[in-house]
């Protein structure tokens, strides 16, 4: 099983499932890579880079839950309210609801930053 | 319409809102904008006419979204440093709003709101289109920015029956559209739809604010187009960006992020890609506002 993930997501250890390639199909590294520090800088310097795809078939699940581990209470109670109509045995409802958390955490450091 | 809405619907409702006419000169210029055979020139000399409407159209292009460094001052300008497609959709959303203008809340709906959650939507769905690597991405966030002008329609030319949805809101806690569809028998989407094609709108918007809540029974030509905007209501409503009163997220059918080609990294990618555009979106509240 694998999981696709942005660039940004990548880490130290994970192993490619795919070959990586820029966004015009030129491979960059190879499938079955375990990814190192030196990987993550070259990566950084490349552009037209969006995704990758690694072994693991949960992998963004668990960046989100890592993501999203101390985040404010005002917040999840936002979250909570939002979902009320959700079944929370529905596919994607975790997935859903950690997303929902990561951007509303993001978008409110860029309205400050803008403000 | 590609996807025609039932005529009992349409019946009721010309029952509940009074169906606003178009001022000459946006009547003439709306249909003119998907017409091929109309040049920008022509669209210009026709719009030239109303001032208040050239001037929205001007400060439209020359917000953030569209980060020209030099302002523009003319029609004519703008159609050369934005080409004809750009300056098409600024036409049409200047067009659109100028309907809208000199409105007065007197029934508790969130304008404001209802605006940032709409341009949210423009956003993400112009980030989907991105993603999906689609042409005239611009054109997309046009279809967000309007997906849900019959909430506004409503609250400007059927307050009486509006005013019965936001308590029947408020009193049962329920999401706005499961309140319309309780008081009035359809969707803010359908009343939406059917203004706009009634004003000879391009049949891809009517399509796309009819049936952005119906997309799974939809089986007209935009179902791609549609589809987009569906889930982008959805992922600004996960980012927070919902009108007061209305904060809860639809739960997603997966078969329509299928047909979209969107896996979890996907989105994650899109809404990351959002995030960064929709600071620049603050001074087009203010041109809203403006109204």
């Amino acid at each position: 099983m694998s999981s696709r993930i942005r660039i940004q997501d990548l880490r130290v250890g994970m192993v490619l499932a795919e070959n990586l390639t820029n966004d015009d199909g030129m491979m960059i590294l190879p499938a079955g890579k375990v990814i190192d520090q030196q990987d993550l800088e070259k990566l950084s310097q490349i552009e037209k880079l969006s995704f990758a795809v690694v072994e693991g078939d949960a992998v963004l699940l668990d960046i989100l839950k890592e993501e999203t581990k101390t985040v404010d209470e005002q917040i999840l109670k936002e979250v909570d309210e939002a979902f009320k109509y959700w079944n929370p045995d529905a596919e994607l409802f975790d997935e859903f609801r950690l997303l929902a958390i990561k951007y509303r955490v993001l978008l409110r450091r860029v309205s400050q930053e803008s403000n | 319409m590609n996807k025609p809405v039932p005529s009992h619907i349409k019946q009721r409702l010309e029952q509940v809102v009074n169906i606003p006419t178009l001022p000459q000169v946006l009547a003439k210029v709306i249909p003119m904008l998907s017409d091929p055979r109309v040049s920008v020139r022509e669209i210009a000399w026709i719009i030239s006419q109303d001032q208040a409407l050239v001037s929205r159209i001007l400060r439209i292009v020359n917000s953030a979204f569209y980060g020209f460094p030099r302002q523009i001052k003319t029609i004519d300008h703008a159609l050369v440093v934005l080409g004809f497609n750009r300056l098409k959709a600024a036409i049409f959303t200047a067009s659109v709003l100028e309907v809208f203008k000199n409105g007065k809340n007197a029934i508790g709906f969130d304008v404001k709101g209802f605006w940032e959650h709409s341009i949210g939507v423009g956003v993400v769905a112009k980030s989907l289109a991105k993603y999906l690597r689609l042409s005239n991405v611009e054109e997309h966030f046009i279809f967000g920015l309007l997906h849900d002008i019959g909430k506004l329609v409503m609250d400007y030319y059927g307050k009486e029956h509006y005013k019965q949805v936001l308590s029947y809101r408020k009193e049962h806690n329920v999401p706005l559209r499961k309140a319309e569809v309780e008081v009035l028998g359809f969707d803010h989407g359908v009343i939406g739809g059917v203004i706009f094609e009634r004003w000879n709108l391009p049949p891809d918007v009517v399509d796309i604010v009819c049936w952005h809540h119906e997309v799974i029974g939809y089986d007209g030509k935009y179902l791609q187009n549609v589809a987009i905007v569906y889930v982008a209501d959805i992922f600004a409503r996960m980012m927070g960006i919902s009108d007061e009163g209305d904060p809860y997220v639809p739960q997603v059918n997966k078969n329509i992020l299928s047909l979209l080609k969107l896996d979890l990294g996907a989105i994650d990618f899109v809404l990351s890609d959002a995030i960064s555009q929709l600071s620049s979106m603050k001074d087009f509240l203010e041109i809203i506002k403006g109204n």
